[in-house]
């Protein structure tokens, strides 16, 4: 009877790892959810970081600055000079997507600087939505947000991709940020107002990348006391 | 020259276009400024505030740089010819007044009275502005494309982009100065001297290939290369050029100014 009842028991549960398994592959959103658990521990943080731009169109000098955290979403920035930041500043993207406002499809899996990660892409349900799809490169085993693209449907893209310092850390240690959008057809900049004529050029892609370094100074996590 | 109504005039324009301009940009400088950046506007956020004097001092140049010289026009043209018309020329050359001691003399007013307006430019631009709006960087931009600079930078490009700006206003005077020894009606003499300034600034910067051989050689194309000095890697040797252009122009305007004004007959 004893005997019985022990393999009823590891029968069941082995049907319920294979089916929790079955679930978790089927839900590729679940990996996200579980990054954004992780980030969600973060209480508070304040980071020095530096800033670096390739924008052809724009020369700026390397600049240094401070960005502070408070849970649940407040981020302030502070720069010594006038900088340009990545769209959508500092804050993870991911945090923000709900589940029920996209679509979700698993796209494999994919290497981003050596970390095995899994593609999963969302495509927004609503339809007046001016982006096409998120892309995000997860690494599962982490729950950590490697990559992101945001493609939007005037084929536009965003690339926001992170880098982490060491095995454990939650935050990333740089960010490097790459942009290209079409410009709208628009005179060409110019001081003189007789070179009005003529003057009118083809919508050009605006490309350029962003690159950050982070460096903490401090981080508070959940159940972690107030200094 | 300043009991002239026309130098009076024209100081005075300036001055409420100025004044105009600050108010404006006082109520509506952020605004402008989005509208400037507005084609980064979907890849980048700025942070900073770049809303400040020196913003102030190179929109105001950038708004009028090619407005002024007119103006200049205005006062200089009739510089010569009115004396003639009035009949006080021949009065003062009768006197032991050589024709070269006048005429230099001439440029030498026409010269001050520019140094004055550049002075009433800068002071009440970028002084004020500075004091008002405070001080910072500045976003410039030449050719399509922005540049941030420091505010020492700025400064030193504001110091040498009126150095150049006096150029380009004392070649157009010369030019206007010339007309006004040629004619002898001052009206004509201001009207021969901005249609060519205008014919000129279309030729220099109409973007039609059929100028394109032409544009070197006109001292108009080089009245915006003040705009040079505000990039972080100016072409000294290229601005160089730009400014013996402009002094070769001054002298050669100068010099046939006197050409024609030895052998003017100033007795009829």
């Amino acid at each position: 009877m004893h005997k019985k009842a022990l393999n009823i028991f590891l029968v069941w549960l082995t049907v319920f790892s294979v089916n929790t398994l079955i679930a978790q592959s089927n839900d590729p959103f679940g990996y996200i959810e579980k990054c954004n658990q992780r980030i969600d521990s973060i209480r508070n943080y304040a980071a020095s970081f530096t800033v670096k731009s390739d924008i052809p169109m724009l020369k700026m000098p390397v600049v240094q600055g401070k960005m502070f955290f408070k849970w649940p979403a407040h981020y302030s920035v502070s720069t010594y000079r006038f900088t340009v930041l990545p769209k959508r500043k500092l804050a993870p993207i991911v945090r923000f997507l709900k589940r029920e406002d996209f679509k979700v499809l698993s796209r494999g899996t994919e290497a981003v600087n050596g970390t095995d990660c899994m593609v999963i892409q969302l495509a927004p349900l609503d339809t007046l939505s001016k982006i096409e799809n998120f892309v995000i490169w997860v690494d599962t085993t982490a729950g950590l947000v490697y990559r992101v693209l945001i493609k939007e449907k005037d084929e536009s893209k965003f690339i926001y991709q992170y880098t982490y310092a060491e095995d454990g850390d939650i935050l990333p240690s740089g960010l490097s940020y790459t942009f290209e959008y079409r410009q709208q057809q628009a005179q060409k900049v110019s001081l003189n107002p007789f070179a009005l004529f003529g003057n009118w050029e083809e919508p050009k892609m605006i490309k350029g990348k962003i690159t950050m370094d982070f460096h903490y100074t401090e981080i508070r996590r959940e159940g972690d006391k107030a200094r | 020259m300043f009991t002239r109504p026309f130098a009076l005039i024209a100081l005075m324009v300036v001055f409420v276009l100025i004044l105009l301009f600050g108010f404006s940009f006082a109520f509506q400088g952020e605004e402008f400024f989005q509208s400037l950046t507005a084609i980064f506007g979907k890849g980048v956020e700025f942070e900073g505030d770049l809303v400040n004097g020196n913003l102030f001092a190179y929109q105001f140049l950038q708004s009028t740089w090619y407005f002024i010289p007119l103006l200049v026009v205005f006062v200089t043209g009739g510089m010569v010819s009115e004396e003639k018309s009035q009949g006080t020329l021949k009065m003062i050359l009768s006197r032991p007044v050589s024709r070269t001691g006048f005429l230099s003399a001439k440029f030498g007013v026409a010269a001050v009275f520019i140094l004055i307006l550049i002075v009433l430019i800068a002071l009440f631009t970028l002084g004020a502005g500075l004091l008002i709006f405070g001080n910072g960087e500045l976003l410039a931009f030449d050719d399509g494309k922005f540049t941030l600079i420091s505010a020492n930078r700025a400064l030193l490009s504001f110091a040498i982009a009126y150095g150049y700006y006096f150029l380009v206003l004392f070649s157009v005077a010369s030019l206007s100065l010339l007309f006004s020894v040629l004619f002898t009606d001052s009206v004509k003499s201001i009207m021969a001297t901005a249609s060519i300034i205008l014919a000129l600034y279309f030729i220099s910067n109409l973007n039609i290939p059929f100028f394109e051989s032409v544009r070197p050689f006109l001292f108009t194309s080089y009245f915006s290369s003040w705009s040079k000095v505000f990039t972080t890697g100016v072409s000294w040797m290229n601005f160089s050029f730009d400014i013996i252009l402009l002094v070769v122009h001054i002298l050669v305007f100068y010099g046939l100014a006197m050409m024609f004004f030895g052998k003017k007959e100033i007795l009829d």
